[in-house]
């Protein structure tokens, strides 16, 4: 198997998860994949039901029945060095993983603590089950670690329970508690949805200073351009389960390839420009249930040919690690 | 305002208790300082309101005489006044009597002429160790299998939930009415054979391990309760699984590399704790009423056996008139008993409930001296 270049920490190829309702076999994520090296921010951008959550959770195995992993590889570099497929990794050994080097921030900060614990409680148990540290020195890690969310007062505000915090505050506490055993990658899945616009550009903020100062990768996934464009390296832009483009945050903006990501750019509005009416995508998101051939967004775009409906668009390589899945750019 | 005298009591034996770890191990006591506080806290909620302290109040009482019941009782149980003293043919049960009573207790006599509430005081130990045992027991089974179900879901979910289904199903106390009739002979005989278990038993009932065929009805009959008695728990602890395990922060906890023992214990079990509790206890009721039936039914201890239910049952012969005095000391000993349960699980919920707690906690901060 062909390893991981240098400086890469996580490289997942082909992944496909399904789920199995009764409805029918939902393809939620249709052959994935993703580059993440050291000290890089990547974006996963899509609309409500692409798949991104399903994607970076199934990273590490997080998926519950009736969902399936059915095929992939994730290659992924531990602290001291070693290359394993995650997904091939016994329960036990993955369970490790997550939490320790792979850290998950997820979009409802008020949901995402228990409330019959204190902010403190929950980083000293990530710290405990993953390192042998007594609860004395677990605590002061805790309230180091709150120190450097920026929570005012870390001592007290150690103490206090869930519902004593405002949102800010509780998501920097899942940030703190997610930051706890420093891992090499944190996956961030919408971070900033439920919080109010000037609590998001600090949260932000948050997640890029950390990122520099402890040197991991980060995936931050939204639905929100604007945040792309203000901390993201290298996009990844997903549609009904599946990767359509991939590019530095530069190209993406400036020339985008995909149909799609053009018509999600332009359906950003311009403040600087009075306008009568917002773009927005005809049409609604793909139903995932048992798909067949062919290009998922051709119902909805302008430019779908005949072979759209038939073939699955192959990757096409336009240089520079930028990648497009359509049919307009392929040679014939 | 001051301080409730039941949180100065609770706090001096709590004082008391970390006096002594602290000599056991010195230091002991800085490095538990914060949850010494958190204890004195939880102190306060519980004596703060009036249901917490009047059911602590009940609580202890119940406690008190079932520890001490048996020994403080002045007659014994098995001894029958009528049979001794001839003088008594006919008179008995006797009534109340408030001077003159010419040598008669004053709380008056059951039908064998033992004083009733001698016979009571006693039957606190039987009732309380009957509750007890079925309802941890019970909650125990149920609680194991509803988190098991809930958590995992599909298949195991399916085959566990049909099983509590075919139990509830049953009416159960009919089903109790044939487990504790085919179990009855083999713990009769095991008890007969194990003389080592029959004094373990008959001490924890405070009964005459002579009484071994009443030790093992006992017995036979708190199991079958046990039996029949889980699934509800299962059921209400399974939806309360399936609401708390969608929640965020059970999600964060997988994510975070939390093992799946740890996240069931750690994270939904305290979570589905307060519907639990209130059920608890409000079962403590039901199950001592509920053997009391099938007591009465005959299926439980015989005389002498001093049990409440089967006190009330006999009486029945001759209620109203010449018994009423029977069920109104047995069956006001039950309402203590069950009220003094339900009030303490009412305080419980609101000390466990971080949301009320807190609020209490902050108007006790000061008084508590943090």
């Amino acid at each position: 198997m062909s390893g991981l270049e240098e400086r890469q920490v996580l490289k997942a190829r082909n992944v496909t998860v399904r789920f199995y309702t009764y409805a029918g076999v939902v393809h939620a994520v249709t052959g994935a994949y993703l580059d993440v090296y050291e000290g890089e921010t990547i974006a996963i951008v899509g609309e409500t039901g692409s798949g991104k959550s399903v994607f970076t959770r199934a990273l590490t195995g997080l998926i519950e029945p009736p969902g399936k992993i059915e095929s992939g590889s994730v290659l992924f570099r531990r602290r001291n060095g070693e290359v394993v497929d995650l997904l091939k990794l016994s329960r036990e050994d993955l369970r490790r993983v997550r939490g320790d080097e792979i850290s998950y921030v997820f979009q409802d900060p008020s949901s995402a603590l228990d409330p019959l614990y204190t902010a403190a409680d929950h980083i000293v148990e990530t710290i405990l089950v993953h390192r042998d540290v007594s609860k004395g020195e677990a605590f002061s890690e805790a309230v180091q670690l709150l120190r450097d969310v920026a929570i005012p007062n870390p001592e007290l505000r150690a103490k206090n329970y869930p519902h004593e915090l405002s949102g800010g505050q509780k998501q920097r506490v899942v940030i703190a508690t997610a930051m706890a055993n420093k891992p090499r990658l944190l996956i961030a899945d919408e971070p900033t949805t439920n919080l109010d616009v000037t609590v998001q550009a600090q949260i932000l903020d948050l997640l890029a200073s950390l990122k520099g100062k402890y040197g991991m990768g980060m995936l931050l996934i939204t639905h929100n351009l604007g945040v792309v464009a203000e901390v993201a390296d290298r996009v990844y832009v997903m549609y009904g389960g599946r990767i359509v483009e991939s590019a530095d945050v530069f190209t993406i903006y400036e020339s985008p390839a995909h149909p799609y990501t053009a018509m999600l750019l332009k359906s950003v509005p311009d403040p600087t420009r009075k306008i009568d009416k917002l773009e927005s995508i005809p049409g609604t998101v793909p139903d995932l249930i048992d798909v067949g051939p062919g290009c998922l967004f051709a119902p909805r775009c302008p430019f779908a040919k005949d072979v759209c409906q038939r073939q699955t668009p192959p990757a096409i390589e336009l240089g520079d690690r930028h990648v497009v899945h359509c049919w307009l750019h392929a040679k014939r | 305002m001051s301080l409730n005298p039941l949180f100065k009591l609770s706090e001096l034996a709590l004082d008391g208790y970390v006096k002594v770890r602290e000599k056991l191990s010195p230091g002991w006591l800085d490095k538990n300082k914060s949850k010494i506080l958190e204890w004195k806290l939880t102190l306060y909620a519980l004596t703060a309101s009036k249901t917490g302290s009047t059911g602590i109040l009940l609580v202890s009482i119940t406690l008190f005489l079932a520890a001490f019941g048996p020994a403080l009782a002045w007659e014994p149980y098995d001894v029958y006044p009528v049979l001794v003293n001839p003088e008594l043919a006919g008179k008995c049960p006797y009534p109340p009597c408030i001077g003159g009573c010419r040598g008669m207790p004053a709380a008056g006599t059951d039908v064998f002429g033992r004083d009733v509430l001698s016979l009571v005081v006693r039957g606190f130990r039987i009732s309380l160790v009957m509750s007890a045992v079925i309802v941890v027991a019970s909650a125990a089974l149920g609680v194991a299998i509803g988190l098991v179900s809930g958590y995992y879901g599909g298949a195991i979910d399916e085959a566990l939930m049909r099983f509590t289904d075919i139990m509830l199903a049953f009416p159960g106390l009919v089903l109790a009415i044939a487990f504790s009739l085919t179990l009855r002979f083999s713990i009769r005989s095991l008890l007969l054979s194990n003389p080592a278990l029959t004094g373990f038993f008959a001490a924890l009932f405070a009964l005459n391990p002579s009484d071994a065929p009443n030790i093992a009805n006992i017995l036979s009959l708190f199991l079958a309760l046990i039996l029949v008695w889980w699934p509800p728990y299962a059921r209400v602890v399974r939806g309360s699984v399936l609401t708390v395990r969608e929640q965020g922060f059970v999600e964060a906890a997988k994510a975070l590399g939390l093992s799946t023992t740890r996240v069931l214990l750690k994270h939904i079990l305290p979570n589905v704790m307060s519907p639990l509790l209130v059920m608890v206890t409000f079962d403590f009721a039901t199950a001592t009423l509920s053997s009391a039936t099938l007591s009465f039914l005959g299926l439980g201890p015989q005389p002498p056996v001093p049990d409440l239910g089967l006190i009330i049952s006999m009486a029945g012969e001759y209620f109203p008139e010449r018994s009423w005095w029977v069920v109104v000391e047995a069956g006001a000993a039950l309402l203590l008993m069950s009220l003094g349960w339900n009030l303490l699980g009412d305080a419980l919920r609101d000390a466990f409930d971080p949301r009320s707690r807190r609020s209490m906690e902050v108007r006790a901060k000061l008084k508590v001296g943090a």
